[in-house]
């Protein structure tokens, strides 16, 4: 089971790559399931403009196979799982 | 017997918080986008789909644990039975909250919670203040809007 390090860790790295693309968030949560390596990551913006920004870096309307995504405008939500997430830590 | 003799009895088992509590993080998942996390001082759930959070601080937990395994069959027998008064009232519904999250069940825990975050913590916090000197911070609840005490 990843401890307290690994998860804190993988929030402010992620929350560093969004704030390198000067984007702000309100809340970055990661979890996994045991025996599950990557993850899922869930991502909620202040911002309609930064939850557009953090789609066009994914490059979400170009995906063909958007499994993985769950993208939520009302709430400017985010959430990353399978190649999906892979897809955030290549193009962030 | 009411609710309340039974809890004040547990009351004088001289219940302390320890000072450290030294967990790690450690997510269980509740339904498919709300997530619960120990850590080091709380217990929060985090509603993935739009970053909502409520977190308890953990003496909440350590109090209404302590108090299921020792006094809680009988508590919840007494409340089926009879009235209870605010104070018994919130006691039942905290204890069945925990009793759910040692379970792990989203769906009931859920529900248990916002009744909790409906009748607010103030008054138990206040009664558990006045009487035995315990101190519980209130639960808080955080959106992009706000930050509520609750």
């Amino acid at each position: 089971m990843r401890g307290r390090g690994s998860i804190i860790d993988m929030q402010e790295n992620v929350i560093d790559k969004l704030q390198s693309n000067e984007i702000y968030p309100f809340s970055v949560i990661f979890s996994y399931e045991a025996g599950d390596n990557n993850g899922i990551l869930a991502i909620t913006l202040y911002t309609e403009l930064d939850y557009e920004r953090l789609l066009d870096l994914l490059e979400y309307e170009s995906q063909c196979d958007k499994t993985g995504f769950v993208v939520l405008k009302d709430t400017n939500t985010v959430i990353l799982s399978d190649m999906a997430l892979i897809n955030f830590y290549v193009k962030l | 017997m009411k609710v309340l003799d039974i809890f004040e009895e547990f009351m004088t088992l001289n219940y302390d918080v320890p000072g450290e509590w030294g967990k790690t993080i450690r997510d269980v998942s509740l339904k498919e986008y709300t997530i619960a996390r120990y850590d080091d001082d709380s217990y929060t759930i985090h509603f993935l789909l739009n970053g909502v959070s409520i977190k308890i601080d953990w003496r909440w937990l350590d109090l209404f644990s302590s108090l299921n395994v020792i006094s809680g069959s009988r508590i919840i027998s007494l409340a089926n039975e009879g009235e209870l008064d605010e104070i018994e009232e919130f006691i039942n519904l905290f204890l069945q909250f925990q009793i759910q999250l040692d379970r792990r069940n989203g769906d009931n825990m859920l529900n248990l919670l916002s009744d909790i975050c409906r009748v607010k913590t103030d008054k138990f916090r206040d009664f558990l203040q006045d009487r035995y000197k315990k101190v519980l911070k209130p639960i808080i609840f955080k959106s992009i809007e706000k930050v509520v005490e609750i």
